[in-house]
């Protein structure tokens, strides 16, 4: 495999002697979407190129599939606005028309909103930025603020992650970046700046969780949205 | 605040979301002031497993093909969030309007299989209705029922407004008729309603039918009133090539058991294996032509994207034209790299071609069902394939590149001894054997798997006479199987012996055994075909408290001139043929297939075209 005449629109990439058009989409996920598993999310794009009729290229393995990569997979239950996928065409599509026929063939709650060459690595992300709405059953959101508040000043902030090889106790304060919390009508609304990337990896509702497991809270989450995907410079990943 | 409000923040404290909020790519949402008629198909049984039941999309298809009908679906919540809608009041709603159920003209259950009748009872009463049909209120929705299991609708008598027996397309669009027309010139009461509906061919309406019982408990009588039918005869489709298929499926958003295209082929069977009851509910047999499966086939794939079409039937190779649907099928799936699965292959029509043909696709695992280890068994329940064609069709495989089999079988079968399920084993170890006795075989290691159900006798079998083994007997020969596996690489499955029994009971009850449905229900009983849910000993009180035992129902060998629960529903069948076949089964003689031999079932009865057989 080997690259040649990029440009912005898609890069080119020689595959067993064959040229192979790589793009990158960028997709909103959003309303009922949300509650799609990576690996749905994963087939639900599939059956979208089936759908689509799009001369998309297969892997060529013993069982050839959709070419699909995603940088970092977003969580069920999140929502996005600046997600993408790596997907390959046979021929020489223009991103307009892919865009258009691919967005007549989603369902509900999956829209592309571009698609370009590909330009940065998925592994030069690092951070991500996210907004989060919840309340808690049982107690008043001033209340409920303060004790978030006093959660977030804590010098270690110890979580269990459940990763392949068991539950983990891990500290959660250095992978947060910012935060900043404001009491709204609706509950307590959360802008952060959190650990987004191969080697650290925040899920946003990690942190809430913790909190809620620490003070005995049911959290009710109105909204978990993930926003942008961040490189180490600051620059978001495009 | 609406529902959908109200669950949002609920759907992320419970597993698998996606099964509560709808939303899929085709699913039908209308404008509720446009429709008069609102039904919700509901499948007693959760999302994954309903949203792979080819009847619902049938049916969903159709009625909303009338613009004057709205069909939503149902599915039994799980049980993180069937508490979650108890404490928060939440009612069971339709997943495309998420409109409360309570509001709807009618609520259907597919009935599939005996263990998910308490979800039938939960989902009524998470709708805020009374379970039991005497007590719910005139103005709630009517409740009816359909699918194999309302060959025997009894146990369900008490919770049913109404039921439509054999194949649903055209009952189903008469009743909405009856029920829109009724309804448009003010004449409809439930009571009326049921009354006129009882008239309609294939609907049976247990409330005006009385039963009387002998001081042994059997069935004295059954009495019609109202002018209701002595007998209901079930519905089936005359043309399968001219009737309406859906030209798409809903694709969920997440997984469910049977996610991929599902072409219909063909609908009843020839074979008449005499304990299965899809084989004689289901006939006569009608098959589709290429034609129209091809184009049926391209425009479900097409739609939804899905990348594996199944082709779907009793036993999909005894299609008429099964080689020339294959070979244009292929041409399609091919180039659009859809696998393409048959799932119910028969061993002694497997032919070189045509495994060839399917394995160009897939090359995994096979699966076969013997279902008894021996040719005085496999005769004794008409399974009319011989060792050598089971042999046969494993070297084929091998030969073929398969390392893995997988085979099905059944114990307690009637007449059966302990040797004869012992046999089961020996049958698998020749399999093994001959494995390595293939010159031409893969590098790899074989894997002989097997899998045993314990058999239930059904109504409207040969069987349906039968005393089910008692529950020690099940175990002792299990027991005798176990023992006879001495290689690692046979692997035995069993299916559970208590959910066997208590769907003993249920498969050949009447409508006492409601009662106990009710008890369990009322004591936590729900999801019982799942292992997590089922509590067998609940089950056992509920039998108990209801005057009823497991002899009467499952193990107790009947009369053969006994007024049977289910004598007054006609499938087609009739019981004089399957009281030949019973005769036949305890010589262990077997029964021609319809190709070669009409066996005279009385099936053809139903058929318009009177020309006396079903088959070419």
């Amino acid at each position: 495999m080997s690259e040649k005449n990029s440009d912005q629109n898609r890069k080119i990439v020689v595959i067993q002697g064959r040229d192979v058009y790589e793009y990158r989409a960028f997709y909103k996920k959003f309303e009922r979407a949300k509650y799609i598993s990576h690996l749905d999310l994963y087939r639900a794009i599939q059956r979208t190129f089936q759908r689509a009729n799009i001369p998309v290229w297969y892997t060529e393995g013993y069982h050839p599939h959709i070419y699909l990569t995603f940088p970092m997979p977003i969580f069920l239950g999140c929502e996005g606005v600046e997600e993408s996928f790596d997907f390959r065409t046979t021929v020489d599509c223009s991103p307009s028309q892919l865009m258009d026929q691919l967005n007549a063939a989603f369902p509900e709650g999956i829209r592309i909103t571009r698609i370009q060459a590909p330009v940065h690595k998925a592994a030069e992300i690092t951070k991500a930025d996210y907004t989060m709405l919840f309340t808690a059953d049982g107690i008043d959101n001033p209340v409920l603020l303060d004790r978030w508040n006093a959660f977030l000043q804590q010098e270690r902030i110890p979580a269990v992650k459940h990763t392949k090889k068991g539950p983990k106790e891990i500290d959660l304060k250095p992978m947060i970046y910012s935060i900043h919390t404001e009491l709204t009508e609706k509950g307590l609304l959360v802008q952060m700046q959190v650990c987004c990337g191969i080697e650290q990896n925040l899920n946003a509702t990690l942190l809430s969780d913790a909190f809620g497991a620490k003070e005995g809270l049911s959290l009710n989450y109105h909204l978990i949205r993930r926003d942008q995907m961040l490189l180490e410079n600051g620059e978001r990943f495009s | 605040m609406n529902v959908k409000e109200q669950l949002e923040p609920l759907l992320l404290k419970v597993q698998k979301p996606a099964r509560y909020i709808g939303g899929e790519l085709h699913s039908i949402v209308k404008d509720k002031n446009t429709v008069d008629f609102r039904i919700a198909l509901g499948f007693p049984d959760t999302y994954e497993i309903g949203m792979s039941h080819l009847g619902l999309k049938i049916l969903y298809d159709i009625i909303n093909a009338d613009p004057h009908c709205w069909a939503e679906r149902v599915y039994t919540p799980w049980t993180d969030f069937e508490a979650l809608m108890r404490e928060k009041g939440l009612p069971l709603y339709g997943l495309e309007s998420l409109d409360p159920l309570s509001e709807f003209d009618v609520i259907g259950f597919s009935l599939q299989y005996e263990l998910s009748y308490t979800n039938v009872l939960n989902m009524l009463d998470l709708a805020g209705l009374n379970p039991l049909a005497a007590e719910r209120a005139e103005d709630a929705p009517v409740i009816i029922a359909g699918g194999p299991c309302a060959s025997n609708p009894e146990p369900l008598a008490d919770f049913i407004d109404l039921f439509q027996i054999g194949e649903g397309e055209e009952v189903m669009m008469e009743m909405i008729a009856l029920y829109r027309g009724m309804k448009a010139d003010g004449s409809y009461t439930k009571h009326e309603f049921l009354r006129r509906a009882a008239q309609i061919p294939g609907i049976y309406v247990p409330s005006l039918y009385e039963v009387s019982y002998h001081d042994d408990g059997t069935i004295a009588a059954v009495t019609p009133t109202e002018g209701a039918p002595a007998k209901v005869t079930k519905r089936i489709i005359q043309d399968m090539s001219s009737v309406r298929y859906p030209s798409t499926f809903i694709v969920p958003y997440m997984e469910t058991v049977h996610d991929r295209a599902v072409l219909e082929v063909m609908r009843g069977c020839i074979r008449g294996c005499r304990f299965c009851q899809a084989g004689f509910i289901y006939r006569p047999l009608r098959a589709k032509n290429p034609d129209v499966l091809c184009a049926q086939g391209k425009a479900l794939c097409d739609s939804t994207g899905y990348d594996e079409l199944s082709l779907s039937s009793l036993s999909t190779s005894d299609h008429p034209q099964v080689e020339e649907l294959l070979t244009r099928m292929i041409d399609y799936t091919d180039e659009k790299k859809i696998g393409l699965s048959l799932p119910s292959l028969r061993v002694d029509n497997f032919s070189e071609e045509l495994l060839e043909k399917v394995s160009r696709i897939h090359k995994t695992g096979l699966t076969f069902a013997p279902e008894a280890g021996n040719q005085r068994m496999r005769n004794v329940i008409n399974k009319n394939v011989d060792e050598d064609e089971i042999m046969n069709t494993c070297k084929i495989a091998f030969e073929g590149g398969y390392t893995s089999v997988k085979l099905y079988f059944m114990s307690s079968l009637p007449t059966e001894t302990d040797e004869d399920v012992r046999d089961i084993g020996r049958l698998a170890q020749r399999i093994v054997d001959l494995y390595f006795s293939l010159e031409k075989r893969p590098r790899k290691m074989v894997s002989v798997s097997i899998s045993v159900a314990v058999f239930v006798p059904k109504c409207d079998t040969p069987f349906q006479w039968v005393g089910q083994d008692d529950f020690a007997t099940i175990e002792r020969k299990q027991a005798a199987l176990l023992d006879s596996i001495r290689s690692r690489k046979i692997s035995v499955a069993w299916h559970d012996v208590h959910t066997s029994v208590l769907e003993g009971v249920i498969a050949r009850g009447d409508r006492r055994v409601g009662r106990a449905i009710y008890l369990a229900w009322k004591k936590g009983c729900r999801l019982d075909s799942w292992s997590e849910c089922f509590d067998y000993d609940k089950w056992m009180e509920a039998i108990r408290e209801a005057g009823l035992t497991v002899e009467f129902y499952a193990s107790r060998t009947r009369d053969l001139d006994e007024i049977l629960p289910w004598d007054h529903i006609d499938v087609g069948v009739s019981k004089n043929f399957l009281k030949r076949e019973w005769e036949k089964a305890q010589r262990a003689e077997v029964t021609k297939n319809c190709r070669e031999q009409c066996a005279g079932c009385g099936a053809s009865r139903l058929l318009d075209r009177k020309d006396g057989v079903c088959v070419e």
